[in-house]
């Protein structure tokens, strides 16, 4: 017998080839009730998709998350990040299709299943076509062999950007280098034009959301907490994807003034709000109990979430390539971990938290590698941390009953 | 004025009534397969044994992985909390608390009141826990009362190289098979649990003095690779298996005057 699977994946492959049924898909979403950005955020994603699956009018180049999407938006080309799409493919319960096909085409169980699963639905055919492949060296090293491989694996040229550790101007300049190679290579392979202008503008609104998107993170210092933590869950995927496109422009101005309206009716997202605190690292992208239980019923107040956390100093629309390279090297994964316990520190201390939980996702060494510095430096300032080993892509992978008693238990600890 | 604390875990529940600062009564008795159950024998036994009848009682707290299937009780409160208040009561100078129990173990760091200060608990495995005791007691056809004193006996320990309780099984079958005696297997065991334990208390840090809880500290045998793995001496209090239940009576006392305090005055 068929898997019943199979006619969910079939549909889905078809829905996502086809600009009707792309369009079907936006129609169905704008009749559900979503909050104001949302919206925006669902027609972005759309777009996007549809420029990767159903159009050939621009390249396509699948890159990691962190190489700057000013850079895809600036040249005319359409990125496609796979990690974002495992985080998607999540959301809508397609994990355990792309975790067991990673299986079958040999990807060890103890990598991240935000790769494994990537690798699981591209080889379920999932994905778009590629027309070259980019990544970044920092913050996860899975993710230049991950996105190496599906290059290789379809005949498309590859190009790595080494990252310094550091963000001086020594490395700023041995990145900006390679940023003209990376133009130069795309140029070749990819047959576009290159347009200063062009690139100008989508760092002209890169700036613009940038202004936005500290607004927002004023406005959540508010008390009781505006915004829910797990309602921020897709923020990486925004940072990452969304600035020096004008929808980043429309996102974070529509954000915005839903978290001042909040504010000034008064209607925090979430009511019950005991403790105050600072999460580290991804939290599950797909249905889980684990946020309900902390907000809701033991009032943990997740009031400001790392991975929302906008690092890079406005951009210099004069120097386009160099302003980018300062903003890869400035990733506070990048470099040494101080770097990212620091930043920890500031805002527990501006968001008044009374501690801190790292969501440890399995197989993520990059950032459960830096847990001893981080307790012990955490410890030395009164916060306390709290380690939940978890899985923010396979459902089967996050314990619900030893996970409520940790987050009784610290709440116990802090109340 | 009577309550009583229930701490139900994987493999024992234990329920213990307390009046005022003094121990009425206590019990223990198997989980099996119902956690409510269980509560209930626990706590019927506990009363019986105490002499005081059930509408005698003010207010209950549950606690342990089965807290939230004893409905009866008016609140519940991780075993995290409970075992620190627990200790404190007992040994008020204690800083450490290390409980293994039959599928879990833990660490808790204890500050004054007996309020936690940190914990770690073991993961999603059975590796340092009483059921790795179980297992391999099954193997060597030992009673589990007596491996502490098989341990004991044993003139070096046999090397364990796995943590996971199914390897280990039958890595204790090879060993077994090439002439190693019980005896060094039992200590073997013994000091796999040690170790894997003291490396999750060195996540929070040891400050002495420790007191180890819970089922398996009755085997003489883990205290004494725990005491040399940790580097410190034990105190291992009469009835080590009621501690839980004991800070969850004191937690259901204190909060009689509807505060829901769940530590003494931190000093
Ligand atoms: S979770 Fe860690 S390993 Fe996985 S993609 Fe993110 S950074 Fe890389």
């Amino acid at each position: 017998m068929d898997d019943p699977r199979d006619i969910r994946i079939r549909l889905l492959r078809g829905l996502l080839r086809s600009p009707l049924g792309l369009r079907l898909v936006r129609a169905l979403l704008a009749g559900r009730p979503q909050k104001p950005h949302h919206h925006v955020s669902a027609d972005f994603f759309l777009e996007m998709a549809r420029g990767a699956y159903a159009s050939r009018a621009c390249p396509v180049v699948w890159s990691n998350i962190f190489v700057p999407s000013e850079l895809f938006w600036g040249l005319g080309i359409v990125p496609f990040f796979p990690e974002t799409w495992a985080g998607l493919a999540a959301s809508m319960g397609l994990s355990a299709l792309g975790v067991s096909q990673a299986a079958a085409v040999g990807y060890p169980i103890d990598l991240c299943t935000v790769h494994r699963s990537a690798a699981g639905l591209w080889a379920s055919q999932l994905f778009p076509r590629i027309d070259a492949g980019v990544a970044t060296s920092h913050a996860c090293d899975l993710a230049g062999q991950m996105l190496g491989n599906f290059a290789y694996a379809q005949g498309k040229p590859f190009f790595l950007l080494d990252v310094p550790q550091d963000d001086d101007d020594a490395s700023v300049d041995y990145l900006t280098v390679q940023l003209e190679r990376l133009i130069a290579h795309w140029r070749e392979v990819l047959g576009i034009d290159f347009d200063p202008d062009r690139l100008r503008e989508a760092i002209r609104l890169s700036n613009q959301a940038r202004a936005l998107a500290l607004e927002v993170a004023t406005l959540r210092e508010a008390e009781p907490a505006p915004l829910r933590g797990s309602g921020m869950r897709d923020q990486l995927a925004m940072l990452t994807a969304m600035f020096g496109h004008p929808s980043g422009v429309r996102y974070y101005q529509s954000l915005r003034d839903y978290t001042a309206q909040r504010i000034a009716n008064g209607q925090p997202e979430q009511t019950h709000q005991r403790v105050r605190l600072y999460w580290m690292h991804l939290m599950p992208y797909f249905e889980s109990d684990l946020l309900f239980i902390l907000e809701d019923e033991l009032g943990g107040v997740i009031a400001w979430e790392e991975i929302s956390t906008l690092w890079w100093e406005e951009l210099d629309e004069r120097e386009p390539l160099r302003s980018l390279a300062r903003k890869i090297a400035s990733l506070f994964f990048n470099g040494p971990i101080q770097r990212r316990t620091e930043m920890a520190l500031r805002l527990i201390q501006r968001y008044h938290c009374q501690g801190a939980i790292h969501f440890s996702h399995w197989g993520c060494r990059q950032s459960a590698g830096a847990l001893y510095v981080l307790r012990a430096r955490l410890r030395r300032e009164g916060v306390p941390l709290l380690i939940l080993d978890g899985d923010c892509i396979d459902p089967s992978n996050l314990p619900l009953g030893p996970l409520r008693t940790r987050l009784e238990a610290f709440m116990e600890m802090l109340v | 004025m009577y309550v009583a604390g229930i701490d139900i875990g994987s493999t024992s529940g234990e329920a213990l009534i307390l009046e005022g600062e003094r121990i009425a009564g206590w019990s223990i008795v198997d989980t099996g397969y119902s956690s409510r159950r269980a509560a209930e024998q626990a706590l019927e036994l506990a009363l019986q044994r105490s002499g005081v009848a059930r509408d005698q009682l003010r207010r209950i707290v549950a606690t342990g992985y089965g807290r939230v299937s004893v409905d009866f009780a008016d609140q519940q409160v991780t075993e995290i909390s409970c075992y620190a208040r627990g200790a404190h009561f007992l040994y008020p100078q204690v800083q450490t608390v290390i409980d293994i129990g039959g599928q879990d173990s833990k660490v808790v760091a204890v500050g004054s009141g007996g309020k936690p200060l940190d914990f770690a608990m073991n993961d999603k495995c059975a590796a340092g826990t009483g059921r790795f005791l179980e297992v391999i007691a099954r193997v060597l056809q030992l009673e589990l009362a007596e491996m502490g004193d098989w341990a004991l006996r044993a003139k070096r320990a046999a090397e364990i190289s796995s943590t996971c309780t199914v390897f280990a099984e039958s890595e204790v079958v090879t060993l077994v098979a090439d002439g190693v005696t019980r005896e060094e297997i039992v200590a073997g065991i013994c000091r796999s649990i040690a170790r894997r334990v003291a490396a999750m208390a060195a996540r929070v840090g040891v400050e002495p003095p420790v007191m180890f809880a819970g089922g398996v500290a009755r085997n003489r045998g883990v205290v004494h690779a725990l005491e040399e793995a940790l580097g410190h001496p034990l105190i291992v209090p009469e009835e080590p298996q009621i501690v839980g239940a004991l800070g969850a009576a004191l937690i259901a006392r204190d909060g009689m005057d509807g505060s829901d305090k769940l530590f003494g005055p931190q000093g």
